[in-house]
């Protein structure tokens, strides 16, 4: 078999989003690329990488490569790491002044928002305050221009509703339309959603107290891996928070970071208070 | 073990939704309406009771009512499992005594999600 075309694709994920693609990974990169194969009319992936190489740089490179990121999420993957993030929070609020940098939480690599609406949730039924005094910022980025767009409209389907919610909070938070269900405005209007590059883009961003980045780095490339761990790090308040996921372990190279005593799954600058000053400088 | 009642008049739903709460490690016992879901109630209170809306000679709705009356019928935690998917019917469902809704079509991570949502299962 010719593996040209899909070394072609492989070689533009590393690229564009850092993703690693070995050899028997193409199951995986035909499954995500079958929508965009049949709505250009492609039969392969060696046609798709044809037309690639024809137009290099086009509008299509970022798409291919964003649909190739990974795409599993559900609301509340983890509710022990959510509740001790609210917790946090909570108390950290505690320490703001009142004409202070509000609290900043980052969803990097958000995908389609289900974290993003489970932390808003959590804090809606845990520390109210937090959003009731205007005090909790959270930005969800995702290099998927497609999945930022369907975030931002809080829309989601059968079996994505009926993941990781309950009735009760499905029918609180949510309504239903034609095909699906659709945030309501007390969730929507509590996230921001943008397009980001992690390769590239964490730096504009600003300083979080929490960054969750769950299951994205390990599908990287390490030196990439390390590379946006670290601006993960340059990006942290000196008492943050970087979330990964469930048994994920951080890239190894990385170093500066150390468990977290206050939040499962999570790493914190090691000396802690002593790494920089607080930062506002940094918050938009 | 768990034991968990299946009712809904369709064998098929029956068949796939027992194979998945089966995998959970439940006992599973099923019944083809309201009312016999209720004969099988009175000879063993489950812990579990997947529960069909429209069926035929006692519709889910009337067996729950009926259920919640009965002796230990506020034990079993009830899981709606209905083609009847709007916002009110739902609400409808909760506060008859339900404890979650799924709606149709559902696979086996909707059915496990639900389960863990009511403690029959264990959460991450």
């Amino acid at each position: 078999m010719d593996h040209s075309g899909y070394n072609e694709i492989a070689d533009l994920a590393l690229r564009k989003t850092g993703q690693v693609f070995r050899a028997n990974h193409r199951y995986l990169v035909e499954a995500r690329l079958a929508p965009i194969l049949r709505r250009e009319n492609f039969s392969t992936l060696d046609e798709l990488s044809d037309c690639l190489k024809a137009r290099p740089n086009s509008v299509l490179d970022l798409e291919v490569a964003s649909a190739l990121t990974g795409k599993d999420t559900q609301f509340f993957r983890d509710r022990k790491m959510l509740s001790h993030i609210a917790r946090f929070l909570s108390q950290r609020a505690e320490s703001l002044n009142d004409d202070g940098p509000k609290l900043r939480v980052l969803c990097a690599g958000g995908g389609t928002g289900q974290e993003a609406y489970s932390l808003v949730i959590e804090v809606m039924e845990t520390a109210p305050e937090l959003f009731e005094n205007d005090l909790l910022e959270i930005v969800s980025v995702d290099v998927c221009k497609a999945s930022t767009l369907r975030a931002r409209a809080g829309l989601y389907g059968h079996f994505e509703i009926q993941t990781g919610l309950s009735a009760q909070r499905m029918l609180k938070y949510f309504s239903r339309t034609d095909n699906s269900w659709q945030a309501g405005n007390a969730l929507r209007e509590k996230v921001s959603f943008s397009v980001c590059n992690l390769m590239t883009g964490v730096p504009t961003l600003g300083i979080f107290d929490v960054v969750l980045c769950r299951n994205v780095m390990p599908a990287m490339a390490r030196p990439i891996a390390i590379d946006v761990a670290g601006q993960f790090l340059d990006a942290l308040q000196p008492w943050g928070q970087l979330v990964l996921g469930h048994e994920e372990a951080l890239p190894t190279g990385i170093s500066g970071l150390e468990p977290s005593r206050t939040v499962r799954n999570a790493f914190s600058p090691i000396g802690t208070g002593a790494k920089r000053p607080a930062g506002e400088e940094f918050v938009a | 073990m768990k034991n968990c009642l299946i009712v809904d008049d369709s064998r098929v739903v029956r068949k796939v939704a027992g194979r998945i709460i089966r995998d959970l490690q439940f006992n599973v016992t099923e019944a083809g309406d309201g009312a016999e879901a209720l004969e099988r109630c009175r000879e063993t209170m489950p812990d579990a009771v997947l529960l069909d809306w429209n069926m035929p000679v006692m519709n889910g709705m009337d067996f729950l009512r009926a259920l919640r009356r009965e002796e230990n019928g506020d034990k079993p935690v009830v899981v709606f499992c209905s083609t009847e998917n709007d916002a009110d019917h739902i609400s409808e469902a909760i506060r008859t005594g339900a404890d979650e809704f799924i709606m149709k079509p559902f696979d086996a991570s909707i059915i496990e999600s639900k389960f863990s949502e009511v403690g029959l299962v264990s959460a991450i």
